[in-house]
């Protein structure tokens, strides 16, 4: 089954259009057809702590780390029986220069009595979204455009009667220029 | 022919890829870890001294409060310093003499406060315990009873129960009223009940300060201490009206908060009934939650700082009801937070105050 040079240039050129036809439609970069830079370039969207961060919460401070440029972060808070509610404990900032669409997807819930949730608020546009922590989910929160942020609160109920414990819960912020919901990340 | 098919094939395929790629996007994605270490409560509820009856939550952190109106009110919190001394304060004129709290005593109706001093010279000696109080509807007829034993006198001494009101002026206390009674040694506790006729008429809204002690006047120093146990002392309104003025809850923290206490829904059948609400940090209060004539016209109360007690025998805060009704079958319920923060964090602890008459 050899095939002939024409044959192999008609599937090199078909690929070659996938390529720079998914590229250029996806609205990324244009590139030039005869060479492909790949660089790594700064997030357009990232995390930032906010400005509850590193104060003092129902027991010890509010931790918020945040590392990969900007990428990720390690948040623990410390509510408490009852409603604890914390503010601004971390921002979603588009310093790109498009807007962009952005979910939060609750990857790993907690299962735990009581409720807890996140807010999320476009500090423009107000309260975006309620992502409940306690169940897969994916919340869209809009879109972001250059320039704007948005707010990370939670609010977490933890009934009395019921025994304290610690547990972890993972997020994932995901942005795209297109309007589509997101899925789990490979891994996620 | 296998040129041809070549051809086919890579046409489909390459139109196949190419609306992939059309219908999917691509997604960028930031990690957020999330780690909640659920904390024992900084603050809670306690117990009242008054006659409040009230419910609290498995961990004390929430509290349902109920309150019925009495035709006669007591206006002193604590009055039989049962659990404690706290908010009596103390002060004398000498510094050989001095207070402390006792659980129990022989013949007491439980914890008694005892004013203590071994006397080393001749001269006047007096000690006093002091109260702030607020009375729900004007007055100037008060009933006093105190219960007292005193278990020595110094030789040589005239000795007398001291007591009397002092008004808060805005700047200084100004005393309105004081009277005495003579004091022996007793060997067991012994009551002491006066109506107080005051020359003037106390108001709601004014805070008074009522005080009480014993005086020593010691002719000649021998030797012998003096020893004097309070065992209650209380002040009572009575009159036509219903009323009630005291601790709803206590509040009780290990680190300094701000609080507040707000209400988020309010039903009432009733048409005379008034209250007034505030937290009370003992050095100062917070504007009030307030009902007139049975309806809510002030839901939220300002913030006060609430600091871990300097010992065992104080409490950090309290919620003071005044109330008052002219007929009885009515009922207010108020169900709201108290609601406290410091730093980043604030945290909801859910409050339901009912008040009959």
């Amino acid at each position: 089954m050899r095939q002939g040079p024409a044959g192999i240039a008609m599937v090199l050129l078909a690929l070659l259009t996938v390529l720079v036809g998914g590229i250029v439609l996806a609205g990324l970069a244009a590139v030039e057809p005869v060479g492909v830079l790949i660089t790594h370039i700064q997030s357009p969207v990232v995390l930032e702590p906010g400005k509850h961060s590193g104060l003092e919460d129902v027991n010890g401070t509010i931790q918020v780390n945040i590392t990969g440029n900007g990428t990720e972060a390690q948040i623990v808070l410390h509510p408490t029986y009852q409603y604890t509610l914390y503010g601004n404990i971390l921002n979603i900032t588009n310093n790109g220069t498009r807007s962009y669409n952005v979910s939060i997807i609750v990857a790993q819930p907690v299962s735990i009595p009581g409720g807890w949730a996140l807010l999320l608020e476009n500090t423009t546009t107000g309260l975006v979204a309620v992502a409940n922590l306690t169940a897969n989910g994916t919340y869209s929160l809009g879109q972001l455009p250059p320039g704007q942020n948005i707010e990370l609160w939670a609010l977490f109920y933890i009934p009395e009667g019921t025994r304290l414990t610690t547990v972890s819960s993972t997020i994932y912020i995901a942005y795209s220029p297109s309007n589509e919901t997101p899925v789990l990340p490979p891994g996620g | 022919m296998r040129n041809k098919l070549v051809k086919i094939i890579a046409a489909l395929t390459a139109i196949l890829l190419t609306s992939y790629m059309l219908s999917a996007s691509i997604f960028t994605y930031d990690t957020t870890h999330l780690t909640i270490i659920e904390s024992t409560p900084p603050l809670w509820f306690e117990l009242p001294t008054s006659t409040a009856d009230v419910a609290l939550g498995p961990n004390s952190t929430s509290a349902t409060i109920n309150i019925t109106l009495s035709g006669t009110a007591e206006l002193l919190q604590n009055p039989d310093f049962y659990y404690d001394a706290d908010p009596w304060r103390y002060a004398a004129n000498n510094a050989s003499l001095y207070a402390y709290w006792l659980s129990s005593d022989t013949g007491s109706s439980g914890g008694v406060v005892v004013i203590y001093g071994d006397i080393t010279s001749s001269g006047t000696y007096y000690a006093v315990l002091l109260q702030n109080f607020t009375v729900p509807f004007p007055t100037n007829t008060l009933n006093m009873s105190i219960r007292y034993m005193v278990e020595s006198v110094p030789i040589l001494s005239l000795n007398y129960l001291i007591y009397g009101i002092d008004e808060w002026n805005g700047t200084a206390w100004v005393n309105i009223y004081n009277s005495y009674t003579s004091l022996g040694r007793t060997s067991a506790y012994t009551d002491y009940n006066v109506t107080l006729n005051l020359p003037a008429t106390l108001q709601p809204g004014v805070t008074y300060r009522f005080w009480f002690g014993v005086y020593s006047y010691v002719y000649f120093y021998i030797t012998r201490s003096l020893d004097f146990r309070a065992d209650w002392a209380m002040l009572l309104l009575t009159s036509g009206y219903y009323a009630f003025a005291g601790e709803a809850v206590r509040i009780n923290d290990t680190k300094t908060v701000y609080a507040r206490l707000y209400v988020y829904n309010f039903t009432s059948n009733a048409s005379k009934l008034n209250a007034t609400i505030y937290l009370d940090n003992e050095t100062s209060r917070t504007t009030s939650i307030t009902v007139i004539n049975g309806n809510l016209t002030q839901s939220s109360t300002s913030w006060i700082r609430l600091d871990p007690p300097p010992n065992p025998l104080y409490v950090s805060g309290k919620i003071i009801v005044l109330a008052n009704d002219t007929v009885t079958g009515e009922s207010i319920v108020l169900r709201g937070f108290l609601q406290y923060s410091s730093g980043g964090y604030a945290v909801y602890y859910p409050v339901t105050i009912t008040i009959r008459s």
